[in-house]
């Protein structure tokens, strides 16, 4: 199956912050984790993600390669090995990996590949009022 | 008070216009007061300029959950300070203040 990755048109959004909300109770995330956010600097709002890079520096520094890339190309972040180092969290160029103190491991946009996998869209991409979360193959976004 | 909702949005944000904040001194992101001949509230700067130089956007309905006094900060940015409330001037059916909008004055927190 073709790549699949998150395109956020900037120009759309108005900065309600519902993919913030969205993503949160899609991951059963508290105070703290923000897979998804929306930088409020006038008049531009910057929406910050998670990019599935192609050579994605977060897997590199694992220490224990807990960050794998999976048939979409979604850069997942496998819990169980996590020791929750943070080397990730500094490793990431567009500061989209965050870290959970409550369960004191790395968290990250997993695209909400559960629902990809029912055919359902991402929360945030659901949630957004101004329709500007599109998602799919990153071929398509230039149409 | 839910606090992942409260992460997002922790201050009163009031927009003011690039141009009208430079007049007054205001920086993005500063807290400013502002003042109206009934009083004076502050709340958080953000530099907007989708709105005419001469209004300022003001948020309503601001209190303080996490404030543990009794009035929970509830005069800190509360909008309602700011209009007219007498009973004169409020609707006679329904006891709702007049108009939405006053004249106003806004300068910089020197402490914040």
């Amino acid at each position: 199956m073709e790549k699949i990755s998150l395109h956020i048109f900037e120009e759309d959004c108005n900065g309600c912050h519902a993919c913030e909300i969205a993503c949160k109770q899609e991951h059963g995330l508290g105070v703290g984790p923000r897979l998804i956010r929306v930088i409020e600097k006038s008049p531009l709002f910057i929406p910050v993600y998670c990019h599935h890079c192609d050579d994605f520096p977060c897997g590199d520094v694992c220490p224990v390669e807990a960050i794998t890339r999976d048939k979409h190309g979604i850069v997942l972040i496998n819990e169980e090995l996590c020791t929750g180092c943070e080397a990730c969290v500094e490793a990431c160029p567009y500061e989209a990996m965050q870290y959970d103190e409550d369960r004191e491991l790395a968290v990250k946009c997993d695209l909400c590949h559960e629902r990809l996998e029912m055919g359902a869209a991402p929360a945030c991409s659901l949630a957004c009022p101004a329709h500007c979360i599109a998602w799919g193959d990153p071929k398509d976004f230039s149409n | 008070m839910i606090p992942l909702l409260r992460e997002i949005r922790p201050d009163p944000i009031v927009e003011v216009h690039p141009e009208t904040a430079k007049k007054h001194g205001i920086e993005d992101g500063q807290w400013i007061y502002i003042e109206s001949p009934r009083g004076r509230i502050k709340q958080r700067a953000k530099l907007y300029d989708g709105i005419d130089p001469k209004v300022i956007t003001s948020e309503h309905g601001w209190w303080f959950p996490e404030i543990k006094d009794p009035g929970h900060g509830w005069e800190i940015s509360n909008a309602n300070i700011l209009t007219d409330n007498a009973f004169e001037t409020c609707d006679p059916n329904m006891g709702s203040t007049n108009v939405r909008v006053c004249l106003c004055n806004i300068f910089p927190c020197e402490n914040e």
